[in-house]
């Protein structure tokens, strides 16, 4: 992640249109915003990653499976991480874990990408928070990642 | 809002040849849950054409997600369902470190060039990680 004092503090909040292309607009406004906040490499393409999947999930299961009209995103870079936060007004989800078994299975994918590439995750009801610290590098920790998943609470509805 | 960046969000770009018999399918941008219809649609061609050796170049994907794990773990069911070969060629970056965490190389082979996919499906496919037996790329 880049150097910790010239990334700028930033807040944002956005109601994301519930369609495939608002859902990919806001996330484009988003990782815009991270870059002009200084964010760049692998920090830059977790959070995107981490994003696109929890709006993926919130159009998917929120909007398509438990009714949610609205999705909102909000995100904040504080001097010790960066929080996403992607909430929906859809039926709550229940709590489970997602492992790797879960990419071959077929279900709980999207929930293994975010808790691999993010510091931490958790849920309450339709609320996901993802906090990325800005001293991580998910990727060169990826050994950990296991152990961290195997943790973790998530939200799959 | 920037219409460049609204234009690129799901950009990916997806180009077809035949090199031996074996399908290669080059994509370029972001391979993902926005784009998948595109993918999903040229390989029920494909498979529906009777293919048997698919090549995918993944050197010019720039992001990949869980949606498009998911269509590589379903594609390369489809083609050992008929006896088939599927492998990747050349994921770079970070999508590389993506598919690399997520075991992908354990179920599906990666090669570092097309030829080198072309030459290894000549190979007898070796006994990987057995997957669910359902296939719904369609």
């Amino acid at each position: 992640m880049t150097a910790a004092s010239s990334i700028s503090n930033l807040r944002g909040c956005e109601d994301v249109v519930p369609t495939e292309d608002g859902i990919a607009r806001a996330r484009a406004r988003a990782v815009e915003a991270f870059e002009g906040a200084g964010l760049d490499g692998v920090a830059l393409f977790s959070l995107e990653l981490c994003i696109h999947e929890a709006l993926v999930n919130a159009l998917v299961h929120g909007v398509r499976k438990c009714g949610a009209s609205q999705i909102r995103l909000s995100y904040e870079i504080e001097s010790r991480c960066v929080r996403m936060v992607v909430e929906d007004d859809g039926a709550k989800g229940e709590l489970r874990n997602g492992s790797r078994d879960d990419l071959q299975a077929g279900t709980g994918r999207g929930l293994w990408l975010i808790q691999a590439f993010s510091s931490r995750m958790w849920s309450e009801g339709s609320r996901v928070t993802i906090e990325l610290d800005r001293n991580a590098d998910p990727i060169s920790n990826s050994n950990q990642i296991s152990t961290k998943v195997n943790r973790g609470p998530g939200v799959v509805r | 809002m920037n219409p460049e960046m609204t234009a690129t969000a799901t950009a990916m770009q997806i180009e077809r040849s035949v090199l031996q018999d074996a399908v290669v399918i080059r994509i370029e941008g972001r391979f993902e849950f926005g784009t998948r219809h595109d993918y999903k649609r040229l390989i029920g061609q494909i498979v529906q054409e009777g293919h048997r050796r698919l090549v995918l170049d993944l050197e010019g994907v720039t992001f990949v997600d869980s949606s498009a794990l998911g269509l590589l773990l379903l594609t390369d069911q489809n083609f050992k369902l008929k006896k088939g070969h599927f492998s990747l060629v050349k994921p770079t970056g970070y999508v590389r470190q993506v598919i690399e965490l997520a075991n992908l190389p354990r179920v599906i082979p990666v090669y570092d060039s097309i030829g080198e996919a072309i030459a290894g499906h000549a190979e007898p496919i070796a006994l990987r990680t057995p997957i669910s037996s359902s296939v719904a790329i369609q």
